[in-house]
């Protein structure tokens, strides 16, 4: 690699110095056209295809000596508009720059790829440079978003190295559907799957998205309504995130760029634990076995003698007798068990890229290496990326251009979730606070071979678990697109292309013989296979009639082609401990597998027209043909509809206070089909009985499937307004949105002594109703100082309209006595779960001082009511710094950390009334069947102890609001010298999820997920966010 | 070269417009699962055996059969964890128990059934019957009313996705005459079955089962309808209705030795230590009588601790449960290894259940001319439940009792000579006491025979939540509640408020 970079630098060298025998010294002064301005310091003045350039000085002029066959000057400057300029001969260029109005005629990637004006869009979309989400990178780029798109809900489900994230747009809109957005890279769709299960016993292996490199993006689009994504068909009525990858640009030399970003990851927030009393029940402790053998030794909670009196108690720790009976040691507390518990986590990415190009072609190739050290000890994440890039047009008219990436992405081990000895977290809640996990570290095994460790009952070393317990990860993708495009005449041009994501991920689970829940040890592989297949062309008709109309018009086609396999294989038990391989079961393996094929015929044609350069219309309509749909409904044609005018050119409105005005209206269809097989009843295989003579078993599976299903259906309307005031010091985006989703294809729960627990039908609607605000403001610009503003905000609406007919509740999925529902009415994610018994005022009702188990009712709603965020940025000559804020007002969430945590005696608050007891706050019977104020002390633990369990889910519901500081990014990019090789050398400070703000959630990030699915507003014990702290270092040669 | 370029370009598309977008000729193809058969295609053997084994899964499941029916007639308690030992039983479970009944075994049975009716095969259509006889009223022992005549009947034709709940009376009177129509397919049918992994395809055995099953119902409604009639023609003409004749007429299924064909209990205690033998069964076996019950050597361990058999007390809080005598966890009774083996049998009805039937029926006057006395069949039904676990005794019992010379009839004699000898001045409560005895391990089973008998008295949990009474009955699923909810309320209705303490239609007497 070294060897490589020094060659590479000693080509530049070379090449450069030889080239410019002859020169010519070119002089000149540079201005601003903006009044009051004059003269600009600072300016970057290069010559085109080359590294000679220059900045003005103090005066605002500049020197330098190009070559005699040099034809471009280019002038650069932040906040002015980057221009070219002919030398034609001259010797002396002066030149006035103009400032470079934010986004007046920013062009922004639109839906299939195609570039427009953004006032000429009749929709809401929103886009982010590359370059600013490289520098502070989120592994996965998904939380890069954070903050920065207004309607954009973003959930990391946590601080697990590879863990998923889940980024909602404008709501929830599919009952059991896939609510996040497409992705399409290049132009062509790849799956954001969740790789991983987080039932309770699962590992968050990561989603799909996860696999495009930051590096590699130019830019990424968000369309946000079923307006701006109804061309990419049924997959985008939840959004469309449209990335464009980096290319080579015609003409420009061989350009190397290296970049590295360097952090260092620390948990964001861990629980508060006591440290008054150790492990234990009533008071009482005292260690034989460690499974119940001793006093409470078997009890994995801390409700046992006060640590640091002066108690001497036999502990897993303490030295043994002859006859290996442990020996009373001092009962002492260790506040930093489990902080200690956690590493440092390093997160290093580099990238080196090689563009270049001719007159006829350009490349692009980008390698990135990321390697991932984890937080939990023994968890690691790794990633490698190959892209590339090229464009040819061999002949004139015809452009030929391939992008490929090649992921190839792994883990040696991802740590373990939920209510399982897999997961350290739940140890740290369900504890002996006095436990020195050290202990745990430096010793696994004892002499004779059996385990070490404080709990023989509940738990695994935590450290064997993360040692032995492995979560494999091994997944190779590919993802590419080829395109042959003709350009006809001035107005028509064509194009073919095909493209696919292709991936093939590996996962393994394995369980050391003796782990407490697998005491026989496990191993289990899966493979997936992904191919999906997408060709389309687009003819193109783009022309002017006179000098006041525009008129285009598109016409498309696509084939999807999709194919996915599952094959899996489990050895329950192990023959041979320590060899996890399906061949090595002690019972019948088990197998299983799936092949799973769909397609979707597109045709489609859309178009604008567009008068005066003011005034557009805009529209389209798609026809799709799907595979999964019962002959007769499978063919389904949605139109969409936008119409937008720029105010201030229509009505000639010059005003310095209002700068441009421009409004929009849309309306927009789109058309859903289902999973294969969806259709046909058919019986599934089971386990089989394994009897000397196998017997294979069938069953009827409980969904009963349906053949007259017929295509869903979203509708959106979509106003919007787009304003610049005061020179567009200000700018004001504002958008409102109205969306519902009707005949969804959903698995309705049905009583099953019909024989069927669901059935597949076209049932549902749900109501997405919100505005969006984005508001940008420049309070600062002076010469080299500017601060710009970045305000967002969404509020949505979700509601939740109907069911099918006679489902009053739609389970989303459900963790212990806690569901997550869907109910008429109300916002999606219900969080359903059993409340105390309460009187009719709504006191908890005591019973010898405890409260006890009420009715099952809405404890809170998952879905939050507004989401916002607000960027800093700030630049002054080299240095520019920013921060981000942003939040997530309303929305509940229930802790689990919570219930367990208090159940089992382990955090802060468990400590009142340990001496005195607790008289709960509420009433109790007055033996007449009335209520009088309850004054009966209960115990601490029998109070935690009835108050914190899976029979009371309300104790541990909390509102999940949040103000998160997001991100701090500070860094210096140092002037090109026209003598030194080295260009844009930038180096930056960088820190991520630095601090919550303000949080009514206790001991965990509010943050927190469980899973990226639908299934929202469940902390299960996970493990910590991550605040990451670092540098990141870029430039080009 | 432009030109030709222009052409072959506009072919392609061409091409594509023309038979790409629109054709969907293959679909149906590409729609077609190639995972799994068609319902046309599956074969009733393969149904049965998954519907067999899912059903005794079921009903020894640990939360249902070793919980809400072992723990709840106090032949188990829990030490850790005792929720359900406090009369408090988990919604997902009372929902799982509605859901494996009906739509995952219960519907493979009735797909058996109408497999059966389509290819002709009689033998299907009675194996069917009888099972769904039997998933059927361990459904409505447990709940009361429930959907019978309009349930199963999502993929019809007309096709019911609410049923509406039957009372248990016209149930119960369907049942026996689908049992009866089972018994009379078998005998005059021709058709075999395969895949039975309950009696290896030996169609009398399943006749024997529909019979005493037919029993074992009109038994338990005998306090609603008088049974002379029926178990007097049962009875009376064995070849005509054969029923058990020794345990190696059990309906058990045999387990097998690893998973997932073992015995629930013993996947269960491969994770899990929640469970002791209760007091209550240990004290009459053991504690309180100095003349012993041998079959303790097979339904208790001592305890680890060490010593002899001590029981849990039933339904006391954890913390009390963990520092009962000391130690709950070491100083009480684990269940014999016997029913935590891999291949313990799942036991669905035995010989000596039969007997004891049939030993209250010549005592209540149900047989008219019985050639046997109630004692006959009482010393027969003890005789059968030593039997059921012969070996075991021997083994266990080798060394300890009597001598190596002991046989199983050694340990019978003596069972009866000091303790268990009939006395008929109190007949019913020996001979129900004896079948609590026997019906070990058949939690739910057991505790349907004690909500109609309520014999032996049983004292409710000490730390209970359910206002002091053994439950009687399950909760409706949530589920329903969500699902069908007009039918349900409609149930509740009828029957009675949806709580642990409304006796179902054939239970008469309160407990209490």
């Amino acid at each position: 690699m070294k060897k490589l970079f020094l060659l590479i630098v000693l080509l530049v060298f070379v090449s450069g110095y030889t080239l410019f025998a002859q020169t010519v010294v070119i002089t000149g002064k540079v201005a601003s056209s903006v009044e009051g301005e004059g003269i600009i310091p600072g300016v970057t003045v290069v010559v085109k295809g080359t590294t000679i350039g220059a900045i003005t000085d103090a005066s605002g002029k500049y020197s330098l000596t190009a070559p005699v066959n040099a034809t471009t000057l280019i002038f650069s400057y932040i906040g002015m508009k980057t221009q070219e300029v002919e030398i034609a001969g001259r010797k002396v260029i002066d030149y006035v720059m103009q400032p470079d109005l934010v986004g007046l005629n920013e062009v922004v990637v639109t839906a299939l790829g195609i570039a427009k004006e953004k006032k000429a869009l009749g929709y809401s979309v929103q886009d982010v440079k590359g370059d600013e989400i490289t520098k502070a990178k989120e592994t996965n780029v998904i939380n890069s978003l954070q903050g920065r798109i207004s309607g954009a809900q973003i959930t990391a489900s946590s601080g697990a190295v590879g863990a998923s994230s889940r980024i909602v747009i404008r709501g929830v809109s599919s009952l059991s559907g896939n609510n996040q957005p497409l992705f399409v890279v290049d132009g062509i769709p790849i799956d954001n799957a969740n790789f991983g299960s987080t039932t309770t016993d699962g590992t968050n292996r990561g989603n799909g998205a996860a696999d495009i490199n930051p590096d590699d993006i130019e830019t990424l689009t968000v369309l946000k309504g079923a307006n701006a994504s109804a061309l990419y068909g049924s997959r985008a009525s939840a959004g469309v995130i449209v990335v464009t990858t980096k290319k080579g640009k015609k003409g420009e030399k061989l350009t190397i760029s290296l970049s590295n970003t360097t952090t260092f990851e620390t948990p964001l927030k861990l629980p508060d634990y006591q440290n008054g009393y150790g492990q234990g029940n009533g008071g009482a402790f005292k260690y034989v076995n460690g499974a119940g053998g001793g006093i409470n030794d078997g009890v994995d909670e801390s409700w046992g003698p006060k640590l640091d009196v002066g108690l001497m108690i036999p502990q897993f720790s303490s030295p043994v007798d002859a006859n290996g009976v442990p020996q009373p040691s001092p009962w002492i507390s260790h506040p930093n068990n489990v902080k200690d518990f956690f590493e440092v986590g390093t997160t290093v990415s580099t990238n080196v890229s090689l563009t270049g190009g001719n007159e006829k072609s350009n490349f692009r190739l980008s390698y990135t290496d990321l390697t991932q050290n984890g937080m939990v000890p023994n968890t690691d994440f790794k990633k490698k990326t190959l892209a590339f890039s090229a464009t040819s047009n061999p002949i004139e008219k015809l452009t030929f251009s391939a992008s490929g990436n090649y992921v190839n992405a792994g883990s040696d081990n991802q740590p373990g979730y939920g209510y399982a000895a897999a997961n350290v977290m739940q140890q740290f809640s369900w504890t002996g606070r006095q436990v020195d996990y050290k202990l745990l570290k430096a010793k696994q095994l004892n002499e004779d071979g059996s385990i070490y460790n404080w709990n023989h009952n509940y738990h695994n070393n935590p450290y064997m678990t993360l040692t032995e317990d492995l979560n494999k990860l091994r997944r190779d993708r590919f993802i590419g697109n080829a395109m042959v495009k003709y350009q006809f005449t001035d107005n028509l041009s064509a194009y073919i292309r095909t493209g696919g994501d292709i991936y093939s991920n590996f996962i393994s689970t394995q369980k050391f013989v003796g782990d407490m829940d697998y005491p026989t040890g496990y191993y289990g592989e899966t493979v997936n296979l992904y191919r999906e297949i997408n060709s389309d062309f687009l003819v193109t008709y783009d022309k002017n009639f006179g000098t006041d109309f525009n008129f285009s018009f598109n016409l498309g086609g696509n084939r999807m082609d999709r194919l996915t396999q599952e094959n899996r294989g489990t050895a329950p038990e192990l023959a041979v401990p320590g060899v996890y391989n399906v061949a090595n079961s002690a019972v019948t393996p088990t197998v299983f597998n799936e092949y799973k094929s769909k397609r979707i015929n597109s045709l489609y044609g859309f178009g604008q027209l567009g008068y005066k350069n003011e005034l557009f219309l805009e529209y389209s309509v798609r026809n799709d043909w799907s595979s999964t749909l019962p002959k007769g409904h499978n063919s389904y044609l949605y139109p969409a509809i936008s119409l937008s005018g720029v105010i201030t050119d229509m009505f000639n409105i010059q005003s310095p206070i209002l700068s441009f005005a421009k409004v929009r209206a849309s309306w927009a269809q789109v058309g859903g089909d289902t999973d294969p097989y969806s259709l046909e009843p058919t019986v599934s295989f089971g386990g089989g009985w394994n009897a000397s003579t196998k017997l294979l078993n069938l069953y009827v599976p409980d969904l009963l499937p349906n053949a007259e299903l017929k295509p869903q259906t979203n509708t959106s309307i979509e106003f919007g307004a787009d304003m610049r005031f005061f020179l567009d010091r200000v700018r004001l985006d504002v958008t409102y949105y109205n969306q519902k989703s009707i005949d969804q294809i959903v698995n309705i729960p049905i009583s099953a002594s019909s024989g069927y627990t669901a059935k597949t039908v076209n049932a549902g609607e749900i109501d997405n109703k919100g505005v969006e605000l984005l508001l940008a403001i420049t309070p600062v610009k002076l010469s080299d100082f500017r601060w710009d503003v970045t305000f967002n905000f969404a509020k949505n609406q979700n509601k939740v309209v109907a069911l099918a007919e006679g489902v009053e509740q739609f389970l989303l999925g459900s963790y212990w006595s806690l569901q997550v529902l869907a109910m008429p009415g109300g916002a999606y994610g219900v969080l359903w779960g059993y409340d105390y018994d309460r009187d009719p005022q709504g006191n908890i009702i005591y019973t010898d001082g405890l409260p006890s188990q009420g009715p099952l009712k809405a404890l809170g709603n998952a879905t939050p009511d507004w989401l916002g965020g607000m960027l800093n940025e700030f630049t002054y000559k080299g240095f520019n710094a920013s921060f981000l804020i942003d939040t997530k007002q309303g929305g509940d969430m229930y802790s689990m950390t919570t219930t367990w945590g208090r159940y089992a005696g382990a955090l802060k608050e468990t400590l009142i009334g340990r001496e005195g007891g607790i008289v709960g706050v509420g009433v109790m019977s007055d033996g007449n069947g009335g209520y009088v104020p309850n004054t009966v002390v209960a115990t601490a633990e029998a109070f935690n102890k009835a108050s914190y369990t899976s029979d009371i889910a309300s104790s541990s519901i909390f509102d999940a609001s949040y103000v998160k500081l997001r991100e701090i990014k500070f860094g210096y990019t140092f002037r090109n010298s026209p003598k030194f090789p080295v260009k844009d050398l930038n180096v930056s400070f960088v820190g991520r999820n630095l601090a919550i703000l303000s949080t009514k959630v206790p001991h965990i990030d509010p943050e927190s997920a469980f899973t990226s699915g639908n299934v929202q507003g469940l902390e299960f014990g996970q493990l910590p966010s991550a605040r990451s702290l670092g540098f990141s270092i870029g430039c080009k040669f | 070269m432009k030109r030709k370029i222009i052409n072959y370009f506009a072919a392609t598309l061409l091409v594509l417009l023309l038979f790409s977008p629109g054709c969907t000729k293959d679909f149906q193809e590409i729609n077609k699962n190639p995972n799994s058969p068609t319902v046309a295609q599956a074969a009733p053997s393969m149904l049965l055996t998954n519907a067999i084994e899912s059903m005794t899964d079921r009903v020894h499941e640990i939360f249902l059969g070793h919980e809400m029916g072992s723990c709840w007639v106090q032949h188990m308690a829990k030490v850790q964890y005792p929720d359900e030992d406090r009369y408090v039983p988990r919604m997902s479970v009372i929902n799982n128990t509605w859901t494996s009944f009906y739509a995952a075994n219960g519907f493979d049975v009735q797909t058996i059934y109408n497999l059966g009716k389509t290819s002709n095969n009689t033998a299907y259509q009675a194996v069917a019957l009888i099972l769904k006889s039997y998933i059927t009223s361990v459904l409505t022992d447990e709940f009361g009313d429930v959907p019978y005549t309009q349930a199963w009947l999502g993929s019809d034709a007309t096709p019911i996705l609410s049923p509406v709940y039957d009372t248990q009376e016209s149930i119960y009177a369907t049942l026996l005459t689908n049992l009866d129509e089972a018994n009379t397919l078998l005998t005059t049918g021709t058709s075999e079955i395969s895949g039975d992994i309950l009696f290896d395809n030996d169609l009398m055995k399943w006749r024997k089962f529909a019979n005493s099953l037919r029993l074992r119902l009109l038994m338990r409604r005998s306090d609603r309808v008088n049974p002379t009639t029926d178990i007097t023609a049962i009875v009376n003409d064995p070849d005509k209705y054969p029923i058990f004749e020794s345990n190696a007429d059990n309906a058990a299924l045999a387990y097998l030795g690893s998973a997932p064909n073992n015995n629930p209990i013993n996947e269960n205690r491969k994770t899990r230590d929640d469970h002791r033998v209760s007091k209550t069964i240990i004290d009459i076996m053991w504690t309180n009588n100095p003349n012993m019950d041998y079959r303790i050597i097979v339904y208790a361990l001592p305890p680890s601790g060490g010593g002899n058999w001590v029981g849990l007390p039933n339904g006391m809080t954890s913390t009390d449960a963990a520092n009962y005598l000391g130690n709950g966890l070491t100083k009480t009774s684990k269940i014999g290894s016997y029913f935590s083996d891999a291949t313990a049998p799942g036991m669905l009805m035995s010989y000596a259940e039969v007997q004891f039937i049939l030993a209250e029926a010549v005592q209540r006057g149900f047989i008219t001319g019985s050639a046997k006395t109630a004692e006959d069949y009482y010393n027969e039904g003890v005789t059968g439940s030593y039997k059921q676990y012969g070996d075991a005794i021997v083994a266990g019992g080798n060394g300890k009792w009597g001598g190596a010379t002991w046989k199983i009839d050694n340990y019978i004699a003596d069972y009866f000579a000091n303790y268990a000898a009939f006395d008929p001045a109190k007949a019913l409560e020996q001979i129900y006491t004896e079948k609590w005895l026997a019906m070990f391990d058949q939690g739910l089973q057991a505790k349907f025979e004690w909500n109609r008998t309520n014999t032996p008295i049983l004292v409710p949990a000490i730390a209970g939540q359910n206002g002091d009474k053994i439950p009687v009955r399950a909760y409706y699923p949530s589920d329903e509640s969500g699902r069908n909810p007009t039918n349900l309320a409609a149930a509740v209705a009828r029957q009675g408020a949806d709580d642990l303490n409304t006796r179902v239609w054939w239970d008469t007497k309160d407990n209490f």
